[in-house]
């Protein structure tokens, strides 16, 4: 009974954060665009559950999320999911070694992530070449910038909502 | 492992199943939520009357380009008695029913599928130039990759000079005109259309305007120093921020006498 339950709230709140991910990319993607610069929740979700659940969920949630991804560009559907599988794997997999109660450490983690996205993407999409370069610095390194922040902010909220409903205080340990 | 796995399995699927698994999963997990969108984003009356208005000055934009072209071969041919040109184009209307959420926003989704006659590699355009072409076609929808796809490539040329050379994405929203060798004049100010070769994209059709050469300091020293082709930035006509509807475009083939 209590492992029947604990298998349900988990696929529960997975589908949570899935369906929370359709509805921020299908009505306020658009929204929180600042000149351009696009603020990608698909990464902070992807490393947010990488950093606290490990790299097994980093690799199933990396597809997923990819895959959903994947299905405004059908030409390259798959690798937009095999992207996300090995950063949440590799993010996963840094668990244990990074200084994760330091927010700055996980707002680095998300800047490092959203480059390896891209970087992989465009290998595959346009190889490398003069074009792919400045792809990434001119839109992928803001991007990375401002999803590092807003991300941080996230986790921040994310950690007091627990705090509060765990009932734990702030240096109690 | 087994995730890694479907990755790869996607990736080697047929296009014309990734086509299909694709519209079906957008339509079960986005479609209510761009549905829900446009429903709220226009009033259906009003929707009409727009969409026939914006036909019909896309009509007519596609006619004026095609008009200052043929000015110009007139000044430029005049002993050519009888040239005229021989591409008519037919409209076909459509909604952006949903963009490519990524950072990279290099297609759109449109409302307007193999059922409505669109097929793969007709160009999309929209009243102030080119947008693109038809990459993915469903029954009812289809995907336009953008021209400032890192992959998108089209021949075009220097409106005034007639200097041809090859456009492709420079990055963010820009473009650059590549392949034109240094003798060629273009000039800041210059209006940089399709050039027709390469039969995709019909001659005539306004890309951009050219905002750099490369004596400007927009390039870079070593940019500057090397090479035998210009260096030509070019910004587009179209915001692509804003995409709402565009046309496909069926060229049909006119009687005319080359």
């Amino acid at each position: 009974m209590f492992w029947g339950s604990a298998i349900y709230s988990k696929i529960l709140s997975g589908a949570a954060i899935l369906f929370i991910l359709i509805l921020f990319q299908s009505l306020l993607s658009g929204v929180v665009t600042i000149m351009g610069v696009k603020f990608d929740l698909a990464i902070v979700i992807l490393v947010y559950i990488a950093l606290t659940r490990g790299p097994t969920y980093g690799v199933i949630f990396g597809f997923l999320i990819g895959f959903l991804l994947d299905v405004f560009t059908p030409q390259t559907l798959g690798w937009g999911a095999l992207v996300k599988c090995l950063i949440g794997f590799t993010v996963g997999s840094f668990k244990d070694n990074l200084y994760l109660e330091s927010l700055y450490s996980k707002g680095v983690v998300i800047f490092f992530a959203l480059i390896l996205n891209d970087s992989l993407y465009y290998l595959f999409a346009s190889g490398v070449n003069a074009t792919t370069f400045r792809i990434l610095s001119n839109t992928s390194v803001p991007s990375a910038f401002y999803t590092s922040i807003v991300g941080m902010l996230i986790f921040l909220g994310v950690t007091r909502i627990r705090w509060e409903r765990w009932g734990i205080q702030k240096g109690s340990g | 492992m087994i995730f890694v796995l479907l990755s790869f399995l996607l990736l080697i699927l047929p296009q014309k199943i990734k086509s299909d698994l694709s519209t079906f999963i957008f339509r079960f997990t986005y479609g209510p939520f761009y549905a829900f969108s446009n429903h709220i984003k226009g009033l259906e009356g009003v929707r009409e009357e727009n969409e026939r208005l914006h036909q019909k000055v896309m009509e007519l934009s596609l006619r004026n380009f095609r008009l200052y072209e043929e000015h110009l071969e007139n000044l430029r041919l005049r002993e050519l008695l009888g040239f005229r040109l021989q591409l008519e184009h037919k409209v076909i209307p459509a909604h952006v029913v949903a963009k490519d959420p990524n950072r990279r926003y290099f297609s759109v989704l449109i409302n307007k599928g193999s059922q409505e006659g669109v097929k793969r590699n007709m160009p999309a355009v929209n009243m102030h130039g080119l947008v693109g072409k038809i990459v993915d076609v469903s029954p009812h929808s289809s995907v336009v990759q953008l021209m400032i796809d890192p992959r998108f490539r089209a021949s075009a040329k220097d409106q005034r000079s007639r200097a041809f050379g090859i456009i492709k994405p420079e990055s963010g929203f820009t473009l650059r005109l590549d392949n034109v060798p240094l003798r060629e004049d273009v000039r800041v100010g210059d209006f940089v259309i399709s050039s027709g070769l390469g039969g995709i994209f019909p001659p005539g059709i306004k890309i951009g305007v050219v905002t750099a050469v490369e004596s400007s300091e927009t390039f870079s020293k070593e940019e500057r120093c090397f090479g035998i082709f210009k260096m030509i930035q070019v910004k587009p006509s179209v915001d692509f921020s804003s995409l709402e509807e565009l046309f496909v475009l069926e060229v049909v083939k006119g009687g005319g006498d080359e």
